[in-house]
């Protein structure tokens, strides 16, 4: 059991990683901050943990989670990120086709 | 027997072109699709002073024909700069109304086949020649440097999937004109 816990906070070198570690602590803290709010407006109508207290925590588990990921994730999104960019390369117009705004005058004589 | 040119259904009359030649200053057909989306728009476009290009004819999905110059005759704008000088006045200019991604239909290519068979009779030339007088735009187009390359129309970006087919409209209309002899 504890070894596959330590997995979740271990590289795969098998050693403690900050960026793991980072975060499963925004999560927790994540999880806290929500179980929190409900309780504390359970029969109110209004939150009382504010947004940016949301959104610091959603900044930090982007950070964690990128630095977590390293740069292996580009194996995984770079394929998919090619895939994106011909399609938007396929949406030029290709010059050499036929369009009713050449100007296809040439010589008058 | 003979074998005339279509009966266009419309006439555009637009103004694109350069005068008439003589009949018998033609070298030879060239072969274009115009990328249009719809018929109704591929005939209106013609009427804007913004247009600069026209064809002889325009053969619609249905191998209705719609002519677009005053004449046959006309130098139509169609050719544009290319490696053959005064292309405009020396090709006839044919286009199938179609776009980039649909090939042209049968009725198109047949009418634009029948066309050119009539053509080349007008003309007095021979069947043998159908290589060298019915070219594309892709085989003439050039850059101001004189290099190729310029239009890859009627093949399209396709070779083996062609919009329009050079070799299907010459072999159909050396049909045509073998049926005469």
């Amino acid at each position: 059991m504890t070894a596959h816990l330590r997995q979740l906070v271990e590289d795969e070198k098998q050693k403690l990683s900050a960026a793991r570690v980072g975060l499963w602590i925004t999560v927790v803290l994540a999880l806290a901050t929500v179980g929190v709010d409900v309780a504390l407006t359970l029969g109110r109508a209004k939150a009382l943990i504010p947004n940016t207290v949301y959104g610091l925590e959603g900044t930090m588990f982007t950070v964690f989670a990128s630095w977590a990921a390293g740069p292996r994730i580009a194996q995984y999104l770079g394929p998919q990120v090619g895939q994106v960019a011909a399609g938007l390369a396929s949406a030029v117009r290709d010059a050499r086709l036929p369009s009713k705004h050449d100007d296809e005058r040439g010589d008058p004589q | 027997m003979t074998i005339e040119l279509l009966t266009p259904v419309r006439f555009v009359g637009s103004r694109n072109c350069y005068d008439a030649r003589p009949l018998g200053q033609r070298r030879g057909i060239m072969l274009h699709f115009d990328d249009s989306s719809n018929d109704t728009s591929a005939e209106e476009w013609f009427h804007d002073p913004a247009c600069h290009v026209s064809y002889n004819r325009l053969y619609l999905d249905t191998g209705d024909v719609v002519q677009i110059t005053p004449s046959l005759e006309s130098a139509a704008w169609h050719a544009g700069v290319c490696v053959t000088p005064n292309a405009n006045r020396v090709f006839y200019g044919l286009s199938a109304a179609t776009d980039t991604r649909t090939p042209a239909t049968t009725k198109q290519l047949e009418a634009i086949a029948h066309d050119c068979a009539a053509l080349f009779l007008l003309n007095k030339w021979p069947a043998t020649d159908v290589t060298v007088r019915i070219v594309g735009h892709e085989d003439e187009a050039c850059f101001a440097s004189g290099k190729l390359g310029r239009k890859i129309d009627p093949t399209g970006i396709h070779p083996d999937r062609p919009i329009l087919s050079k070799v299907a409209v010459r072999h159909r209309v050396l049909e045509l004109l073998g049926a005469l002899e």
